[in-house]
């Protein structure tokens, strides 16, 4: 009878026994902290992952710490990385697997300043360009293949002050961020031309939550909870985006980045258009998108080989019931 | 009431002063702070601009020496080739010897160095201590910095945006970077950057010791327009001019930095969206990095003194016109002294006091020349005031006599009725109303024996007291010769007679006499030039006795009057009158009139004497309305019965 009382009350208070004995989980995000990685701060400060049971600690992010290098090196258990990248890192024998998409659309744009004359793609013939020189390449690269653009490309670190000091002619830049940037740095849209890659057929998705596969297999029903939390966590910060940039300053002051709230709440607005591209959540990678995705980069050269869908997701479907 | 009638006048200058006054010292403060205002916005500015170019000076000077450390060293390494250990202790001496230099790197291409890919040597200051580092462990990494990558790209020196010391300190900092280069088949080919990194926490200290005024400031943007100095340190490289134009919502301070980033000089106003406070901002650039300084200058310090000077203008206005309202206060009063005086006297006056001695008055001024005034009023109104009384007393006197007289009018006519209340063979009324107190018509009826009744009428000339006795003298003779004489002829010419003797005023009188027989009803009668008497008839008929038998008696000693006869039926009637009746005026200055006494009597031909007297009375009443009564009326009826 005490045992099958005892049973009864395990079985209710399933969820809070995680608490009692919380999964630790270390993760990464792919940059330094900023509103893109809103939803992570929010749900470990507002106790969701705590809720399913996660003992998560995030680490700082940033290039010095190259998110599939921290998985490979087993420094972390879950980071998060661009689609492009990730499917790079597994043509290259990296064991990763998708187990939530963030991000629904590309929010690359290619910007130059209305005064270097440059209207079309095409006007980038013999320009020079700045790309990222370690990550997140792909994609601009792939673009200038699409176009047959001949260009010198200048292999920037992560700031927009080249662009603006007028040392190139056109910058890859990210919507949410060093676009706002450069408004935040005296330009005015009207003063600049975007070329959106959404518009240009090379809708790529980005950030995406991976782990590898091994690390997964362990305690899948823990990592699908990750997911889980860390969208609870983005939703709420949608709902709340003051309390939510209240977290994401407090976790940029704890790694003295400098913060301001304008460029930060510019950013979390994007992510929202990002992620709610139908107006709610949706932590599934499409098909569509990474069959487009994995096209582009074996039509570059970037990887070599195909890769399937269900392999790359494997555990996907877990990690939605 | 006198006192507040002064005090009231007093009040009312003070006040209209006062109000002047008023509105010329609000004109005044108006008018100098319009007219001020842009003389002293004109000045603040430009002891503002002066200030901001003075500081961009200073700053640039600090700045161009800096320059020249990296720039020299450049200059060295292009034109000779210098072994690792010598370079090392250049830069070592470069950071050790100027204290502003936080570190210095010469920073290498790929394989330009001899005997390295990559060569980049960093010397620092940690902790006090000089420190090496060469930054080419990482890789090629220090290639794609900002202060590598930017100079290099655009083959120019360049000054960094500014940035926190790398330990982590809060010290800003800011690198210059000289691009050297070496000729390679013919080429100038770039070989490294020299880069020394200037602490600017000099900076601060040239901007915050700025006086500037309360809520004033000074501030440094970069070239991004990032925060170099500001008087919040929470801005300082966290945050833009447009990150803050953006989360206040302000268009106005992004074009303004827009401008300053531009590298334009200017002054713009801008209203905080913080407090709400009219502000003006200066900005110029530094010349050597391109940044942007800014002063920033609430509207209230530029008119700081402006207010000041207005208030010590209110304040002077207004205790200027306290003492202008004690003077007017003052100087009324004892303006309004002598005539509050002369206001007591001549009120003492007007109690009857004629005597009163008005006060002596010498202002030599319009209350000197009011006084004077009084005084001639006062002379006037004593010797018109003695005038009055003894005019007075003179017609008081006249007044008693003229009562006299009436008195002696009014018992010479017979005014009892019915007079002869026994005697049925005729009926008689009359009627006598002076128009003065004294009148000169007269009536009278007595019988003279048994059967003759005498009645007469007459009309004086003039009137008052002498009408009044010849009327009393006329009247007596009548009663005399009426019962000695038989023919009213002789009674007329003995009347005449004694009129005429002695009238030294030459006097006159009209009388009709009549003497009936009460039984017979023959009426004998004279008529001397007065009013022809009208007989009603019973049956209806009016006729008027026309005939005349004289002028009027007491004007020829020796006429003699003639006489007539008729007879009358029971009820027939003789109506006399005197002109008081037919020359009776209206208001249009017509008279009654002969034809309107008759259309009166013709009804009455059948009422009683009474009646016809009253009638007629009434009636003339009517015709003159308010007209005052100028002449006698008398009206006497007699109505003959028979037996």
């Amino acid at each position: 009878m005490k045992f099958a009382l005892s049973l009864v009350i395990f079985l209710m208070l399933g969820i809070s026994l995680h608490a009692v004995s919380p999964f630790k989980i270390t993760f990464i995000p792919q940059w330094q902290p900023q509103a893109q990685f809103a939803g992570y701060y929010v749900a470990k400060e507002m106790g969701y992952y705590q809720k399913y049971g996660l003992d998560v600690t995030i680490l700082p992010g940033g290039p010095e710490e190259p998110s599939a290098e921290m998985l490979e090196k087993e420094k972390v258990d879950i980071a998060t990385m661009f689609l492009a990248s990730a499917l790079t890192e597994r043509a290259k024998g990296l064991d990763i697997i998708n187990i939530g998409q963030v991000s629904q659309m590309s929010s690359l744009i290619f910007v130059a300043k209305k005064s270097s004359g440059i209207r079309s793609p095409s006007d980038m013939n013999g320009k020079k360009i700045g790309i990222w020189r370690s990550d997140f390449r792909e994609i601009p690269l792939a673009f200038l293949d699409e176009y047959h653009i001949k260009a010198t490309i200048v292999p920037i670190s992560w700031s927009v002050d080249l662009f603006l000091e007028d040392g190139i002619d056109v910058m890859a830049v990210e919507w949410y961020n060093e676009y706002h940037q450069i408004l935040n740095s005296g330009f005015d849209p009207n003063e600049l031309v975007t070329f959106f890659f959404y518009d240009h057929q090379l809708n790529v998705p980005e950030d995406g939550i991976y782990c590898l596969r091994s690390t997964y297999l362990k305690n899948p029903d823990a990592y699908n909870r990750f997911v889980k939390a860390s969208f609870e966590g983005w939703n709420y910060a949608f709902l709340h985006p003051q309390e939510a940039l209240n977290i994401v300053l407090k976790y940029m002051q704890k790694s003295h980045i400098p913060a301001n709230l304008a460029h930060q709440n510019w950013m979390l607005n994007r992510m929202k258009d990002i992620i709610q591209v139908d107006g709610k959540n949706n932590s599934r990678l499409k098909e569509t998108d990474f069959a487009r995705t994995q096209y582009l980069l074996l039509k570059n050269g970037m990887i070599k080989s195909n890769i399937s869908y269900s392999y790359f997701v494997a555990g996907y479907a877990d990690a939605t019931k | 009431m006198q006192m507040q009638q002064n005090r009231g006048l007093a009040y009312k200058i003070s006040l209209f002063v006062l109000l002047g006054t008023l509105i010329t010292v609000m004109l005044m403060v108006a008018l100098n702070y319009f007219h001020s205002k842009a003389l002293m916005q004109k000045s603040v500015l430009a002891d503002a601009r002066n200030m901001t170019f003075a500081t961009i000076n200073n700053i640039q000077t600090v700045l161009v020496s800096a320059e020249k450390i990296p720039f020299n060293l450049a200059l060295l390494l292009e034109h000779s080739e210098i072994p690792e250990d010598k370079l090392n202790d250049y830069m070592q001496q470069i950071v050790f010897y100027n204290p502003e230099v936080f570190g210095c790197c010469v920073a290498y291409e790929p394989n330009m160095f001899p005997g390295k890919e990559l060569y980049a040597p960093y010397y620092y200051k940690k902790d006090g201590k000089l420190t090496y580092v060469n930054l080419a462990k990482d890789n090629y990494e220090y290639l794609y910095w900002n202060w590598y990558q930017i100079p290099k790209m655009l083959n120019k020196p360049m000054w960094s945006e500014p940035y926190f010391d790398e330990g982590g300190g809060d010290i800003v900092m800011s690198t210059y970077s000289v691009p050297f280069y070496t000729e390679m088949n013919g080429k100038m080919v770039l070989k490294g950057i020299v880069t020394v990194d200037i602490s600017l926490d000099w900076l601060q200290k040239i901007m915050s010791s700025l006086y500037i005024g309360k809520g004033g400031y000074a501030f440094l943007i970069s070239r991004k327009g990032t925060f170099v100095t500001h008087p919040n340190v929470n801005l300082i490289m966290n945050t833009s001019i447009f990150t803050l134009a953006e989360e206040r919502n302000d268009k106005h301070l992004r074009e303004i930095g827009k401008r300053m980033i531009h590298g334009e000089t200017g002054t713009a106003r801008f209203d905080s969206r913080i407090n709400k406070q009219r502000t003006w901002i200066i900005y110029a650039p530094l010349p050597s990095n391109k940044w942007s300084m800014g002063v920033v200058l609430p509207e209230k310090i530029l008119l700081g003194d402006l207010m000041e000077m207005n208030r010590f203008l209110i304040l002077a206005g207004i205790i200027g016109i306290i003492f202008l309202v004690l003077i007017i206060v003052v100087l009324t009063r004892r303006f309004i002294r002598p005539l509050n005086k002369l206001a007591r006297s001549v009120d003492y006056i007007a109690k009857d006091n004629f005597d009163t001695v008005l006060p002596v008055v010498h202002t030599d001024d319009e209350i000197e020349i009011l006084s004077q005034s009084f005084y001639n009023m006062q002379i006037a109104l004593k010797s018109y005031i003695k005038n009055l009384m003894e005019t007075t007393a003179a017609r008081e006197k006249l007044d008693s006599e003229m009562k006299i007289a009436h008195d002696i009018q009014m018992s010479i006519v017979p005014r009892t009725f019915p007079p002869f209340p026994d005697r049925h063979e005729l009926e008689l009324y009359a009627l006598l109303e002076p128009a003065r107190a004294v009148g000169g018509d007269w009536y009278d009826y007595f019988f003279t024996n048994e059967d003759h009744l005498c009645f007469a009428i007459g009309d004086v000339s003039g009137k008052g007291v002498p009408a009044a006795i010849l009327m009393a003298v006329i009247r007596t003779y009548l009663r005399a010769k009426a019962t000695s004489l038989v023919h009213v002829e002789e009674i007329m010419n003995a009347i005449n007679v004694e009129a005429s003797i002695n009238n030294d005023y030459l006097m006159f009188a009209t009388i009709f006499i009549g003497i009936l027989n009460v039984h017979s009803g023959v009426l004998y009668y004279c008529n001397a030039s007065h009013n022809p008497p009208y007989i009603l008839r019973s049956s209806g008929e009016i006729t008027k006795i026309t005939e005349m038998h004289g002028v009027a008696v007491g004007i020829f000693e020796d006429k003699t009057y003639s006489s007539d006869q008729i007879q009358l039926y029971p009820g027939d009637a003789v109506v006399l009158y005197t002109d008081g009746i037919t020359e009776a005026m209206n208001e249009n200055e017509d008279m009654f009139g002969y034809a309107h006494l008759e259309r009166i009597l013709k009804p009455l031909t059948m009422n009683d004497a009474k009646t016809i007297v009253l009638n007629v009375r009434e009636e003339v009443r009517n015709f003159t309305g308010n007209i005052e009564q100028t002449d006698d009326i008398t009206i006497e009826v007699i109505r003959f019965q028979g037996d």
